[in-house]
């Protein structure tokens, strides 16, 4: 599904991603872990094609398109979704309608009929079940006065909506709580199907005890540096990235 | 620039036409013109508007008829004028007229109040038209009436014209008006010259909202002089759409206590238009609310200028004064001059001002974006959002609309 291969990306003259390599099929869970400034945030950010980041090599392959040749709404309608780690208040602008014309675009793109007011009403009754989301903070402005917790979950009610194919979720743990943790992820865990797939970017292990995931890769310095299953977390979490960095340096 | 020639070029033969009535007017007006001096930058009330470009446009010459095409109404009762020609009958009973303002000169309320709410230091353009002025209405509401909603289309279909406007518009003791008042010059060269006098007596309530559209190389310059009496409201809407220059003078005098004033403002400036508000509250009594809230999106190389004076007079306690002015640049090369004030001189009021000038936000852009959701709709969206603080208090939902799909149309134009 997603294939990135020797991806270099800068932001204003930095290099940030410096060769990374990354395969990704349906039906997967991903984890990308790594310390601070490791270029985490940048792959969700090229990834999602934004502006400030320029790609200077590397090819990346969304089912059989190249994901680099198309502008952010394009990405979004082929089924590309990012779960920001600082989602944006949008004061003005209703959650409903915002739905509303984000769903008509993909429809639209997918050639596939508009979803009739009533169908949509009855999905979005739908998806805020599954984040637990109260009907209030589905009427108000887009994030608008909500809380930490309130904004990841209208992250993951978002990405019920429009039901992507691939998702990459951004550091979606930083600043929840526990309870708002198992909210989250329960609400990803119950979209997932053998037919999309899930990156988590996270800085804790914390998170991948509730969304298990199939494979950990380790990023340093712009690369991955080592990938492993779940208990590669565990390990992380026990001992730190330092070992890993060592042990990449002597390969 | 000569004033002398300012003022030939802006004067209008009207044929000995002219009714006897409005003789001392014109003469107030042809005084009031050996005094005053053009308005020039040097004069703080006019230092980033020069009007020469439009004092120097002939008028008077080589002039054309344009082909009005008919507009979609907003109301239900609507009235259309093309270059002072009344499409619609006029209206002329006991409680509510709609007038022609030489049919006007019949009605004893007309006589007894017209000129006479004005500035004790009137502006050139303002002795201009007590000179020249030609067309426009003239509206009461008698004491305790609903007069409901009324649309006033003004079409200017002439080529190379100077249109001196005049309005007076009289609601008595509780009477109430929605007015949506449309001005339309498109053609070339054309210049609107409007002075109106509003009066808002006690309890009365006046909704009034200006939809200005000009074409690209017409101008205009649009002043109110309002006061408003004990426990009225005016609540006020300037939409400024398109216009090579368009100013706006807004001077209400709050003279009666618990009373109430709105007064709203949309800008949209293109290309290299130039789009200004000048608006002055004057608190003189206790007890009165004033909210203030003018959005502008500005374009290319457009320019907006906004200043917005706030008087609170010594007798003024307990006033509440709120002003705001944001804007949206959208380009590198548009500017806009907002400059917020308040004069207070009573010590128990409050008061508040504020002025935002800024680019779009961009990270909202891609949040939209990242959903799916095309930049140019994005866009759309957040200008929408931005505006809806003053749209969402537009009680037309046919003038709503059309606001909205006017941005959505620029937008798209992009």
């Amino acid at each position: 599904m997603l294939k990135i291969k020797n991806l270099k990306a800068s932001i204003e003259d930095k290099n940030i991603l410096k060769g990374l390599n990354l395969e990704v099929k349906p039906g997967e869970v991903h984890a990308i872990m790594g310390p601070n400034g490791s270029g985490k945030s940048t792959l969700a950010s090229v990834l999602a094609g934004r502006e400030d980041y320029e790609v200077q090599a590397g090819e990346v392959d969304f089912d059989s398109k190249d994901l680099l040749d198309m502008s952010p709404e394009e990405r979004a309608r082929e089924g590309l979704f990012l779960a920001f780690q600082y989602p944006v208040e949008i004061p003005g602008v209703s959650n409903i309608n915002f739905l509303k014309t984000a769903i008509a675009e993909i429809r639209e793109h997918r050639g596939l009929e508009p979803l009739t007011a009533k169908d949509f009403l009855k999905l979005v009754k739908e998806k805020k079940e599954l984040v637990e989301l109260s009907g209030e903070l589905t009427s108000r402005s887009v994030n608008e006065g909500f809380s930490g917790g309130e904004k990841k979950r209208n992250e993951i009610f978002q990405m019920a909506m429009l039901e992507p194919k691939l998702a990459i979720l951004d550091e979606t743990d930083s600043g929840l709580d526990i309870d708002a943790l198992r909210i989250v992820a329960n609400g990803v865990n119950k979209l997932r199907t053998k037919d999309n797939a899930v990156v988590v970017i996270t800085h804790y292990q914390r998170l991948l005890d509730y969304i298990v995931p199939d494979f950990v890769h380790v990023l340093s310095g712009g690369k991955i540096i080592k990938t492993g299953t779940k208990e590669l977390a565990l390990e992380l979490e026990d001992k730190g990235y330092d070992w890993i960095k060592e042990e990449a340096q002597t390969a | 620039m000569n004033k002398q020639s300012v003022i030939e070029n802006l004067a209008l033969d009207l044929n000995g036409s002219d009714l006897n009535f409005f003789k001392k007017e014109r003469q107030y007006g042809s005084e009031l013109l050996d005094s005053i001096g053009l308005p020039s930058t040097k004069d703080e009330y006019w230092k980033y508007t020069r009007l020469n470009k439009v004092f120097k446009k002939e008028y008077n010459a080589h002039s054309e008829q344009g082909s009005q095409k008919a507009r979609e109404a907003f109301s239900e009762q609507l009235i259309r004028i093309v270059d002072g020609k009344w499409q619609s009958d006029a209206i002329d009973t006991d409680s509510f007229k709609v007038l022609a303002l030489d049919k006007a000169i019949t009605h004893r309320a007309f006589k007894d109040n017209f000129s006479k709410v004005r500035s004790e230091r009137a502006e050139f353009l303002d002795a201009i038209n007590h000179k020249n002025f030609q067309y426009g209405f003239y509206i009461w509401v008698a004491k305790g009436v609903d007069a409901g909603e009324l649309e006033i289309q003004e079409f200017f279909n002439t080529s190379n014209k100077h249109y001196p406007q005049r309005y007076l518009i009289h609601l008595e003791e509780g009477a109430k008006l929605n007015l949506i008042q449309r001005q339309e010059a498109k053609l070339s060269n054309q210049f609107v010259n409007s002075l109106a006098e509003v009066q808002v007596a006690k309890d009365a309530i006046l909704k009034l909202s200006l939809v200005q559209e000009y074409g690209s190389d017409s101008n205009a310059v649009s002043t109110i002089y309002a006061e408003q009496g004990d426990k009225s409201i005016f609540d006020i809407l300037t939409a400024s759409l398109s216009g090579e220059l368009i100013r706006n003078n807004l001077n209400i005098a709050v003279k009666g206590e618990f009373a109430e004033t709105h007064l709203n403002g949309i800008s949209v400036g293109r290309n290299e238009e130039h789009i200004d508000h000048h608006t002055i509250v004057d608190h003189l009594v206790p007890n009165c609310n004033s909210f203030e809230n003018y959005k502008g999106i500005f374009y290319d190389k457009s320019k907006g200028v906004f200043n917005g004076k706030v008087f609170v007079r010594p007798d003024a306690q307990k006033t509440n004064a709120f002003q705001s002015n944001q804007n949206i640049v959208m380009s590198d090369d548009a500017k806009v001059y907002s400059k917020p004030e308040l004069e207070i001189y009573a010590d128990d009021v409050k008061c508040s001002h504020g002025s935002t000038t800024g680019q779009f936000d961009e990270e909202a852009v891609f949040y939209l974006q990242s959903r799916g959701i095309g930049i140019k709709k994005a866009k759309a969206m957040l200008v929408q959002a931005f505006l809806e603080e003053v749209s969402s208090k537009v009680e037309n939902e046919n003038l709503r609309a059309y606001l909205e799909g006017f941005i959505d149309n620029k937008l798209a134009d992009q």
